[in-house]
């Protein structure tokens, strides 16, 4: 049975979300941001930026803290992208 | 009917998604992982000295076709301490697997507890298949997922898509208290994640994710006190659960970088929540580095949460003596250490292929609890 | 929700080839820049491509923090074996902001072909480097023969057999190679 309290202020507050989000990642794969050359792509394929690395160690951590908090998420699926071919 | 109807609908949804994720073609290519075995311990404490001892072991390897198989495995046990309140009190439960324990005769010994996880994925392309186990005496997970990424832009942006199923089998443990006989659990999950370099330093995602939960969601060990006595804890048998984040990497001068993170969430059981987690990583040297890292959180209550209930009923013919459902705020403060023994001109035709970790988090949060957390690893890429 | 996220699913990943082509370039230009830039070898001896008129060089771009480029070297490496003195060479042109990071990786891996540090900045930006690996082949009278974006199979193969052909005096017509073409 669903909880029957929270009903269109939830749906509300869960169409805002997604519009941000929306709206936030067509501002960041606009076209309009500077493009990044294959040759300057250094910095960006070093350990300390990948986020391939924390992916495993934010799960870890993830699981832990759904065991102490209400809420759970933030870590998507696998991005990738943004180094060389 | 209906909800069967409904369910029935999203399996197909999630099936139909995962097939798709897999016979289309080709994505992305992204850096492929490099072959290598890890193992990690992992030790949980906390202030109501529940301790959780983990040993986790991953295999990564090369398959035909320029696919990778990562096979995971977790050995992990639990011990809660014994109970120093009547049976059916609020008792001590949570780990960082969320084993609970059965009220009984036994509940001033200590109770032990093990759990057995494995996790395989193949990946190739930019798309990967997954499927999840998790075993213990009262309660088997089950899941399968896909995703698929591609590249964008010249390789400027990223987007990925992923879906998965979970299916839970719950079966307490016999005791004079428990309410609930055999019981399910399922979770239909999909999000969609985009990644952008911003600039030659800079790495940015966003992503939303959506999670619908069915079935017994409610501790069927523990007991509420409402309306003058003790009655089974009940929570609604349908969640929807959803987050947006937004992830910031960018590099500083002196080989370091900075992350922020933020994700905010939402359910239809009324929990709102904002977390905030920044770290800081830096080269010591070649192959050493150091991360400083701190999460901040707050989360308000679930509708039918209260600190104390007038009737039996509840909030709605709801109750819960679970503090998960109240308002809560969390600090989480670590510093970890990271080594590549190649780069840090070790010689040697096995220890150079080596690495090496260690990790340690304190965390604490408004209920006046607070937990350790020491992890270290060990890795060999061959 | 359900319907419109396997839509956004497949959308996104059917409808395209799995493979991008790599952008084409102005060989000519390429040529000129290439042949006139000099090249600094991690062990400080210098040399321009002009000097080697007469051969058939496998100029390929790399970095020591691109995976792909890392498995790809080696087997450069092993075609630079087989043709060095007899008409051909590879030569492995470091785009790493640190020449030690290049260094590291050639003494890890005993790599015997010649290795170039240029840096980002250097001929990368001057060509506008399209790609991470990259690698031109110019055939013996300095002229490209052959431009390849990326380092799966298909390319390393191509590449080797279009060197092999070049040494054996098979006329071949310029080509771009993208990414996984046979």
């Amino acid at each position: 049975m669903k909880s029957p309290i929270r009903a269109e202020g939830t749906r509300g507050h869960a169409a805002r979300l997604a519009i941000a989000a929306g709206l936030l990642a067509l501002w960041a794969l606009g076209s309009g941001c500077a493009t990044v050359r294959a040759y300057q792509r250094e910095r960006l394929a070093d350990r300390i930026m990948s986020f391939q690395a924390d992916a495993k160690e934010a799960a870890r951590r993830t699981k832990a803290l759904e065991a102490r908090e209400g809420s759970t998420g933030g870590n998507g699926g696998a991005g990738g992208g943004c180094a060389c071919n | 009917m209906r909800v069967q109807l409904i369910l029935a609908g999203r399996r197909l949804a999630v099936t139909a998604c995962l097939a798709a994720a897999w016979v289309v073609p080709a994505g992305a290519d992204p850096l492929p992982e490099e072959p290598a075995v890890k193992s990690m311990y992992r030790y949980f404490s906390d202030s109501h000295h529940v301790g959780v001892r983990s040993l986790m072991g991953d295999y990564t390897l090369a398959v035909k076709g320029n696919a990778m198989l990562a096979l995971h495995w977790n050995n992990e046990r639990v011990r809660i301490p014994a109970i120093d309140a009547p049976v059916g009190s609020p008792e001590a439960v949570d780990a960082i697997t969320t084993a609970s324990r059965p009220i009984s005769g036994n509940a001033y010994q200590d109770f032990v507890k093990t759990r057995n996880e494995f996790q395989g994925e193949l990946s190739s392309r930019g798309r990967a298949l997954e499927y999840y186990l998790s075993s213990e005496s009262d309660y088997l997970a089950q899941q399968v997922a896909a995703r698929y990424d591609r590249d964008f832009q010249d390789q400027i942006v990223n987007l990925a898509v992923g879906s998965s199923y979970g299916w839970d089998a719950i079966k307490p443990l016999a005791d004079s208290d428990t309410d609930t006989g055999h019981a399910s659990k399922s979770t239909v999950h999909w999000d969609v994640v985009a990644t952008r370099a911003l600039t030659p330093t800079t790495l940015f995602r966003v992503g939303l994710e959506y999670n619908v939960v069915n079935g017994l969601q409610h501790n069927p060990y523990r007991n509420v006190y409402a309306g003058g006595t003790n009655v089974p804890e009940r929570h609604p048998d349908e969640r929807q659960r959803r987050d947006a984040f937004l992830k910031l990497n960018q590099y500083i001068d002196n080989r370091s970088s900075i992350k922020l993170n933020y994700r905010l969430y939402d359910d239809d059981w009324g929990i709102v929540s904002h977390e905030i987690d920044t770290n800081l990583n830096q080269y010591i040297t070649q192959g050493m580095i150091v991360r400083y890292d701190y999460r901040y959180y707050t989360q308000t209550s679930a509708d039918f949460y209260r600190p104390e209930y007038a009737t039996v009923d509840g909030i709605g013919g709801y109750r819960t003596g679970d503090y998960r459902m109240g308002p809560l705020s969390s600090h989480l403060f670590g510093v970890s250490l990271d080594m590549n023994l190649a780069e840090l001109g070790v010689t040697g035709r096995m220890l150079n292929r080596m690495g090496a970790w260690i990790n340690y988090e304190r965390y604490f949060n408004s209920n006046n609890y607070s937990a350790n957390i020491v992890e270290t690893a060990l890795d060999f890429r061959f | 929700m359900a319907g419109a996220a396997c839509l956004v699913a497949v959308s996104v990943a059917g409808g395209r080839a799995a493979v991008a082509p790599g952008p084409p370039v102005d060989s000519a230009r390429w040529v000129r820049v290439m042949s006139q830039h000099p090249l600094r070898t991690i062990d400080g001896r210098t040399l321009t491509l002009k000097d080697l008129k007469g051969e058939v060089v496998v100029v390929n771009f790399w970095a020591s923090w691109c995976g792909p480029c890392r498995k790809e070297l080696p087997r450069l490496d092993a075609l630079h074996a087989s043709i060095a003195g007899r008409g051909g060479r590879v030569i492995a042109v470091s785009i790493d902001l640190d020449a030690q990071n290049a260094r590291r990786f050639v003494k890890t891996h005993r790599l015997s072909l010649p290795v170039v540090h240029d840096g980002p900045n250097g001929l990368a930006r001057e060509l506008d480097l399209p790609r991470v690996p990259f690698t031109v082949v110019l055939d013996r009278g300095g002229a490209v023969a052959l431009t390849a974006a990326g380092a799966d199979e298909g390319a390393i193969q191509t590449i080797v057999k279009t060197t092999r052909q070049l040494m054996a005096g098979v006329p071949d017509e310029p080509r771009v190679l993208a990414k996984g073409a046979p």
